[in-house]
Order: structure tokens, then sequence, then C-alpha cells
């Protein structure tokens, strides 16, 4: 009896991992305005992107813009940039007090960012969900 | 000058108060500011100000504005003024001034007044709110060169390149001038031993001379002039994420010059009371040519929230009139660790020999000095708490062995003592 119950619990947690991990893995999608004329971008240069490093990609002006907190952005960070919130923050601020450049424009909710993207030509963001994403498209990232 | 920076000092604190968030746009323009306090105190030797009393003469405050004039142009000005004991004394100053043109990853370019990439951290070290310690470590970030090192009046070639599965590598090749403060301690302190010096090379070497009572000494001007300065920093960063190393060397020919005056004084051989002195004046000048090379290695390692780094330095000094060199070289480990939102741990090692060839200060002591100022060696751990974005708040402690890095004017009336103990604390705001 004991040995069932505990083969169900484990069942239930690889389903719960499962779970889990499925809704991670969705809740960053990458949006860009609708003509920027590509709908896959390398991970590396997502990266790139958002630290400043690459300005053009594929002829294209690339504007970045970020939410300024919450579990996509942190997700957004963890997935693409390798760094957590604090780091990502403390990178900008080099930037910005050294005289190297400017942080990407950070909007506090995402229908502000989604409204940018959308009237943005070259603007690449993130949200978690694509429902009411109107006027971007997706980006979907590769290795 | 002081209310300059009072000025300056309200201004960044309205702009604080008014500011929502990180940083504000008015047409176009972003506003960025800090404003930090500190305190200093040490159980002996002054180091960096009059910390044996307790020093608050330990301030940073900037601010600055960027605007993006074209997709690839962008100019920016930084103002920025301190106080660190006999340093900077709140005179404002530009910081940084730029055009930044960026054309490709791999190759962009920058005009104006830039801070100077040498070793990790020099660029930016007027910015508490960017480390967990106070102070850098001394053996490479030397606070009285800092008004020297800061940033360069001339042109930038600056770029990335992308190697793939290997990594990138950042490259930065500056060229210009600098433009020296003859208050800056760097400049007066050794203007200043030299005059102590040649007025004791006077006396003694006319103390035998009948009638003869004493040398005083009259400062007069000195400067540095810096010809040229070429920088040159190469970061790779290599595919371990988080994991990167780096060389920066810089190379300025100065030209180091003032003058003084002595004033000897023998008593009157025709004044048989003996009342009466006889004053004679020498002015003195001097000119020296100095040329200065230095290299910086470095490596960093950011794994979660842990970052090590160490860094070594050799800075080789030539004069060209006495044709005398010296190298100073120094080195540091150090380690920080974010052990949550709030709170972070750092502690480093840091060790400073004024003479390469002389590690143990053995030579200093014919010269009338300690050997112990042939050295120092701190032992630093700090800590640090943001209590939320904008304010940040640090104490640190400093077990230090030797004072090769204290200040010969500051401690001209006690005599230095090998072994010390240094307290900071610091906070500071950012918008």
């Amino acid at each position: 009896m004991m040995n069932i119950k505990l083969k169900n619990l484990y069942i239930v947690c690889i389903l719960m991992l499962g779970c889990f991990i499925s809704a991670t893995s969705q809740e960053v999608i990458l949006i860009a305005h609708k003509d920027i004329g590509f709908d896959t971008i390398k991970s590396k240069d997502v990266k790139y992107i958002f630290l400043g490093k690459i300005r053009k990609l594929k002829g294209v002006k690339i504007n970045p813009v970020t939410i300024k907190s919450g579990d996509v952005h942190d997700r957004f960070l963890d997935l693409y940039i390798k760094r957590n919130s604090r780091q990502y923050s403390k990178f900008w601020k080099k930037i910005l007090f050294t005289g190297k450049g400017k942080p990407p424009k950070s909007f506090k909710t995402e229908a502000e960012l989604i409204k940018y993207v959308a009237s943005t030509p070259g603007a690449i963001g993130y949200i978690s969900k694509l429902d009411k994403a109107e006027g971007v498209i997706q980006l979907k990232a590769k290795d | 000058m002081r209310n300059k920076f009072k000025y300056l000092t309200i201004t960044v604190s309205l702009l604080f108060v008014f500011c929502s968030g990180f940083g504000q746009e008015y047409f176009g323009i972003g506003i960025n500011g800090f404003a930090s306090q500190g305190y200093l105190r040490s159980t002996e030797n002054n180091y960096l100000g009059k910390s044996k009393d307790g020093s608050f003469e330990f301030n940073e405050v900037g601010i600055n504005f960027q605007k993006n004039l074209t997709e690839n142009l962008r100019v920016g000005l930084q103002l920025f003024a301190r106080d660190l004991g006999s340093q900077g004394n709140d005179e404002v100053i530009i910081d940084w001034a730029l055009l930044d043109y960026k054309w490709r990853s791999f190759l962009n370019v920058r005009v104006g007044k830039i801070k100077l990439p040498i070793g990790l951290y020099n660029e930016e070290r007027d910015i508490d709110l960017l480390r967990t310690s106070i102070l850098l470590p001394q053996s490479v970030y030397n606070e009285p060169q800092r008004e020297v090192l800061s940033a360069l009046e001339g042109m930038s070639l600056y770029g990335s390149f992308d190697m793939k599965k290997f990594g990138s590598i950042d490259y930065n090749i500056l060229v210009g001038s600098i433009s020296t403060n003859p208050e800056a301690p760097f400049i007066k302190d050794p203007y200043l031993s030299n005059v102590d010096s040649a007025a004791s090379l006077a006396t003694s070497g006319l103390s035998a001379v009948p009638g003869f009572v004493d040398v005083n000494s009259l400062t007069g001007n000195s400067k540095v002039d810096v010809n040229h300065l070429i920088v040159l920093q190469l970061v790779y960063n290599t595919p371990l994420e988080g994991f990167k190393i780096g060389g920066s060397y810089y190379e300025t020919d100065l030209e180091f010059s003032g003058d003084f005056a002595l004033v000897t004084n023998f008593t009157n051989p025709a004044d048989p009371s003996g009342t009466s002195i006889i004053s004679s004046i020498s002015k003195i000048s001097f000119f020296n040519e100095i040329t200065l090379r230095s290299g910086v290695v470095s490596m960093e390692y950011i794994w979660k929230d842990l970052t090590l780094s160490a860094e070594a330095m050799l800075q080789a000094w030539w004069v060209e009139n006495i044709r005398r060199d010296n190298e100073v070289a120094g080195f540091y480990l150090s380690a920080s660790y974010q052990f949550n939102d709030k709170f972070a741990f750092g502690a480093y090692y840091s060790v400073l020999y004024e003479d390469l060839g002389n590690k143990d200060g053995s030579n200093l002591v014919a010269l009338g000095r300690n050997d112990f100022e042939g050295f120092q060696k701190d032992f630093a751990i700090t800590g640090r708490y943001d209590v939320n974005e904008y304010l940040v708040i640090k104490a640190e402690v400093h077990i230090i062995n030797g004072t090769a890095d204290v200040s010969y004017v500051d401690n001209l009336v006690n005599p230095l003592k090998e072994d010390w103990v240094l307290f900071a604390l610091k906070t500071t705001i950012s918008f």
C-alpha cells in the first residue's frame, strides 16, 4: 500500500514538474514591430541587443524595450541575458554613469510595452501572453 | 566653488525627490544622478584626509544629461564634485563630456572627455552604488592618482568582436591629454616633499658653518603637464558565462616643474649681541621629464550571486633628468556575495609595494624613513544594505599593515604607525 502511495506521489510530482517547466518556458514571448522583416532570432543576438552590443540586425536598426520589474522580466533575463534583475540594472547603471550609453526604454506594464512596440519600427520586447498583443509579431528564438 | 557644489547638491536632491523612477527624460534628454556621503576614521595615521579624528570630507555628487541626436550619434555630459580629504574639495568639474558615434559593433568612436578604462573598475570608481566595497583596492585603484587618471580629453576607438562559440573580445583605444590641478595631492605632495628635502639638505650642509642659524622654505608654484596619454584595453569574455579576463596598458609623458625659495639665516658677525640676523634668499626652480608606463591584468567571474575578481598592476616611472627609475606594483583578490535583494557582503586582500625592487622597504631606512613605508597590506571586509532601488548604506573595516599609500602631508605632526585599522561608512542615493 505504501509503495503504491509513493508511486502515485512520484507520478504527481513528475506531472507537476512537467506543468511547471511547460508554464515557465511559455512565460516569455519575444515580440517585435510587425515590419521588422524576420520572425526568428538567435538567443545570443537577443542577449547582445539587450546589453547594447548590437544595434542593427539583418540590416534593421533595433530598438529594445524592457519591463521595469516582475516575473516576466526576471524570466527573460534568466533565459536570455543570463543575469538577474539586480545584475542587469547594475550593468546599465555602469554604462549610464560612465558616459557609454543609455539603457533600453522600460515600461511598467506589458500593455504599455506592446503599444510602444506596435508603433515603433525596429522595436523588440517581451511579454508573458500573446493574447492581447495586437500590431506586433512573435519572434521565435533559436540557439 | 563651494557655492557651485551646493547648487549641484541641491539640484541632484530636488531631482531625486521629484523623480518617480530611475532616471527622467525631458525633451529626449535623459537625466540621472547620484550623491553620496561617507565617514572615515582610523586608529592611527591620517589616511585620505584627517581620519584620525574622524572625517566627513568624503562625498561625491554627480548628474548627467544624455541625448540621442540621431540613430547613431549620442551626446552626453556629467557634472561631478567630490571631496576626499585634500582631494577634490567639492570643486565642480566636467567628469565626462562626449560625442559618441556608433557605426558597427566592431568599430565606434567617441570624442571629448572620456573616462579611462584602466583595469576593470577605474571608469566606474566615482559611482559607489555599483560595487560592494566603499574603497576600491588601493593597490590598483590608488585614490591620490584618481584626479589625474580619471578621464582624458581626446578620442577613443572601441568595439566588440563576436567569436561565436569562443566568446567575444571588447577593445578600447584612447589617445589624448589630461588637464591637471596643481593642488591635487598627487602633484602637491611630492612637491612639498621635495621642498622639505632641499631645506633639510641645506641645513645639514651648513650646520658646521660658524654663525649658521637655520634654513626656512617658502613654497611657490608647481604643476604637471601631461603631453600625451595612450590607453589600450582588451577584455576577453570567455565562453564560460560570467568569466572574463582582460588587460589594460597606458603610457604617458609628464613634465613636473615648479619653484620654491630657501631662506638661510646667519648671525651678523658685526653685531656682538648676536641678535641681528643676516638672511639670504635662494630661489630654486626644477623641471623633471617623467615617463610613466603602467599595465593591469584582470580577471572577473560572476557566478549567480557570487563575484570573484583579481587584478595585478605594475607602474614603471622613469625620471629623465636624474636617470632614475622606480617600479610600483600591487595586486588584490576580492570576493563579494549577494545574500538577498537587500544584503551583500564582500572582502578583499590588497597589497601595494612602493618599490618592487625593495618590497620590504629596507632601503628606506638609510633615507631616514620607516621600512613599513615601502608596502601596504590591506584586508578589508564590507557589508552593503540596499534600502531600496535608490538608497544604499555600507560599512567597511580595513586591517592594514604598512603605510606606502599614506600621505606625507597629512602626517607631518605624528609619527607613522605600521599597524592600523580604518573604518568607513557611506550612503548613496541615485536616480
